[in-house]
C-alpha cells in the first residue's frame, strides 16, 4: 500500500510537470505572437466560455431537472431524463449546423443538408426509443407484480404453520 | 500580509446539490474516456500540424496513401465527440464549482485556477474547432495559430487534472457504477447481505444510485453514451462514403461536390476564374535547363493513372481517380535529377493566398501526378484547371492548384 502510494506520488509530480509545462507553451505560443493571436480579444473568449457555460447553460439545464424531478413520477422521469439528455447533446452539435446552412458557395458541398428536419427525426427517434423501453418498464413491473402476488403467498401459508385467520375460519 | 477570511459555512443562499449524479463513480467514468478522445485528438492534430510543418530531413511518408485521411477524419471525429462528452463531464462535476470555502490553501486555489484553465480552453478549442469546418469565423483571431496554441494549454491542464485527482479518479473507476458508498476493503464483507430479506440487494442498490428513483447513474451513462454515439454516427459518413445515407448531421455531403468531389477553395475565391482560362496559359519547369509547355504538350506526355484521396483539414475526404503526367518526368525533361534529394516547388497562379503553393519532397516525389483530369472528366476551374498536383498521405489543400510552374530548389 505505502509503495503504490509512493509510486503514486512520483506519477503525480511527473504529470503534473509535464502538464503545467503543456500550458505554459500554450501560453508562451499566444503571446509570443500577438497579431496573429490577439491576446486581449482571446481574453473575454475564455472567459465567456466559462461564464456562457457555468451561468447559463448548466443552469437552464438543473432547472429542467429541478422541474422534471418535481412534478413527474420517478419511474417515467427516469426515462424523460435519458431521453433529454441524449436529445439535448445532439441538439448543441446540430444548432450551429441548423444556423450556418445554406451559407456557402455551392461547390463545397458544405452545408446543405436540411438540419432542422434531420435534428427532428433524430428527436423522434430518440423520443420513439425512449417510450418503448419505458414501456417494456412499465410491463416488466407488472409482470414482476404480479410475480410476487402468485408466488410469495403459497410458502408463506406452509412455512408459518399458522395460517391466517381469514382463511382458518 | 493581511488574510481574507471568509466565513465558515457557505453563504445562505448558496446551491445545493443532491442528486447522487455528480459522483466520483460517474465522473471518473466519463472523464476516462474524454480524456482518450482528446488525446487522440491532439495527437492526430499534431500529426496534422506536421503536414503543413516537416522537418527538411524527415518528409511526410506517401504510403499508406489514405494516412491523412485516417488521422485527419480521427481528429475531427474525436473532436466532434468530444463536445458532448465534454458537456456531460461539465455538468457532472458543476457542484465542485460550488465548493466552500473556494479555497482551502494556496495550492487548492491554484488547482481551482488550473481547472479554470481546463474549462475554459477546452470549450473554446472544441467549439471553434467545429465552427472552422463549418468554415465560418466569428473571431477577430488567426484561426489555425490559436487552435494549435490552445491545444497545448488543453492538453496541459487536463494532465496536470489528471495528477491532482489522481487518488479520486482511482476511487471513482473502482467504486461499482450502481453503488453509493466506496468500496468495502479487501476482507470487509458486503455491508448488509444476506440479512435484509425485505429488500433484495440488488434493488438496494438501486435506490441507492438513483435521484429519488429518477435517473441512476448507469441510466447517465447510458443516455450520454448515446448522445454521442449519435453524434458520432451522424457525422461520420463524411470521411466513410458508404455512411453517407447516415450523415444527418455531417457538415459535407461529399458526394455533392462536383466530378464527386468536394471544393475547399473555388477560382473566385483564389481570383483565378480569368488567369486560369487564359488560351496562353503554359507551365513552366524550371531546373539545369527551363521550358515551358501548354496543355496538349501536357497531355501528349504518357499519363499515369491514379487512385489518391483528397483528404482536408476539415475532416471530409473521398478517393479520386486522377489522371496526368508524373511530375518527375516533366521535371527530367529540364535537366534534372529526379533520383537526387530534391525538393519542389509548386506555385499556384493564384497571387495571395498561404496555400498557393507548396512543396514536393521525398517519398511523394515519385508518385506525385501533374493532373489534368479527375473521375474521367477534364479538371473544372475550381478543381485547379488547366493543372494540378495531386501526391498521396497529403492534406488536401497542399495539392496546389490552378499551376504556373514547378521549380526544383
Amino acid at each position: 500500500m505505502a509503495r503504490t502510494q509512493r509510486s503514486d506520488l512520483t506519477l503525480r509530480i511527473a504529470l503534473g510537470t509535464i502538464g503545467f509545462l503543456g500550458i505554459g507553451y500554450g501560453v508562451f505560443r499566444i503571446l509570443g505572437n500577438q497579431s496573429v493571436s490577439q491576446p486581449l480579444k482571446l481574453a473575454p473568449w475564455l472567459i465567456g466560455a466559462i461564464v456562457l457555460h457555468d451561468f447559463v447553460l448548466t443552469p437552464i439545464v438543473l432547472s429542467i431537472g429541478l422541474v422534471l424531478t418535481r412534478f413527474v413520477e420517478p419511474r417515467a422521469r427516469r426515462y424523460i431524463q435519458g431521453g433529454l439528455v441524449t436529445g439535448a447533446l445532439v441538439t448543441a452539435i446540430a444548432i450551429p449546423l441548423i444556423y450556418r446552412r445554406g451559407k456557402n458557395l455551392p461547390g463545397k458541398a458544405l452545408l446543405e443538408r436540411n438540419y432542422a428536419a434531420n435534428l427532428a427525426l433524430i428527436i423522434a427517434m430518440i423520443a420513439a426509443v425512449t417510450a418503448a423501453a419505458y414501456a417494456v418498464r412499465v410491463m416488466r413491473d407488472r409482470r414482476d407484480q404480479r410475480g410476487i402476488d402468485t408466488n410469495v403467498r403459497p410458502p408463506t401459508v406452509q412455512t408459518s404453520g399458522t395460517p391466517y385467520p381469514n382463511e382458518t375460519t | 500580509m493581511p488574510s481574507l477570511r471568509l466565513p465558515e459555512t457557505q453563504p445562505l443562499f448558496w446551491p445545493k446539490f443532491s442528486s447522487p449524479l455528480h459522483s466520483p463513480a460517474v465522473i471518473a467514468r466519463v472523464g476516462r474516456v474524454l480524456g482518450i478522445v482528446l488525446a487522440l485528438c491532439f495527437v492526430t492534430g499534431l500529426l496534422s500540424h506536421y503536414q503543413y510543418h516537416p522537418w527538411h530531413w524527415l518528409p511526410e511518408p506517401a504510403s499508406p496513401v489514405w494516412g491523412y485521411r485516417l488521422s485527419q477524419g480521427l481528429h475531427v471525429m474525436t473532436g466532434i465527440a468530444a463536445i458532448p462528452l465534454l458537456l456531460v463531464k461539465l455538468w457532472a462535476v458543476y457542484p465542485k464549482f460550488f465548493e466552500w470555502p473556494p479555497a482551502r490553501s494556496v495550492l487548492h486555489g491554484l488547482e481551482r485556477i488550473s481547472i479554470a484553465i481546463l474549462v475554459s480552453t477546452a470549450l473554446l478549442e472544441l467549439v471553434t474547432g467545429f465552427l472552422n469546418i463549418l468554415n465560418w469565423y466569428p473571431w477577430p483571431w488567426g484561426f489555425v495559430f490559436v487552435h494549435y496554441a490552445l491545444a497545448y494549454a488543453v492538453m496541459g491542464s487536463i494532465i496536470l487534472h489528471i495528477a491532482v485527482k489522481l487518488p479520486v479518479i482511482r476511487e471513482g473507476l473502482a467504486t461499482k457504477i450502481s453503488q453509493n458508498a466506496p468500496p468495502p476493503a479487501a476482507g470487509e464483507a458486503e455491508p448488509e447481505s444476506e440479512s435484509e430479506t425485505a429488500q433484495p440487494a440488488a434493488e438496494q442498490e438501486l435506490a441507492n444510485a438513483t435521484t429519488g428513483h429518477g435517473l441512476s447513474r448507469r441510466g447517465l451513462l447510458i443516455a450520454g453514451g448515446a448522445g454521442v454515439g449519435v453524434v458520432a454516427a451522424t457525422t461520420l459518413g463524411q470521411v466513410i462514403p458508404p455512411l453517407e445515407p447516415l450523415a444527418l448531421l455531417a457538415p459535407r455531403k461529399v458526394s455533392d461536390g462536383p466530378l464527386g468531389v468536394p471544393i475547399n477553395r473555388t477560382a473566385k475565391q483564389a481570383g483565378t476564374t480569368k488567369s486560369a482560362a487564359d488560351a496562353s496559359w503554359r507551365l513552366t519547369v524550371i531546373g539545369p535547363n527551363p521550358y515551358d509547355l501548354d496543355l496538349a504538350a501536357l497531355e501528349a506526355l504518357p499519363a499515369a493513372d491514379r487512385h489518391f484521396p483528397i483528404a482536408c483539414v476539415e475532416g471530409w475526404s473521398v478517393g479520386a481517380d486522377w489522371r496526368g503526367p508524373l511530375l518527375v518526368d516533366v521535371l527530367r525533361k529540364a535537366g534534372v535529377d529526379v533520383d537526387g534529394d530534391i525538393r519542389v516547388h509548386v506555385q499556384s497562379l493564384e497571387r495571395e493566398g498561404t496555400y498557393n503553393n507548396s512543396i514536393v519532397e521525398g517519398h511523394q516525389l515519385p508518385q506525385a501526378l501533374l493532373a489534368t483530369h479527375l473521375n474521367g472528366k477534364r479538371l473544372s476551374m475550381d478543381h485547379g484547371f488547366p493543372l494540378r498536383l495531386i501526391a498521396p498521405d497529403r492534406a488536401g489543400v497542399l495539392n496546389t492548384k490552378w499551376i504556373e510552374s514547378v521549380r526544383v530548389i
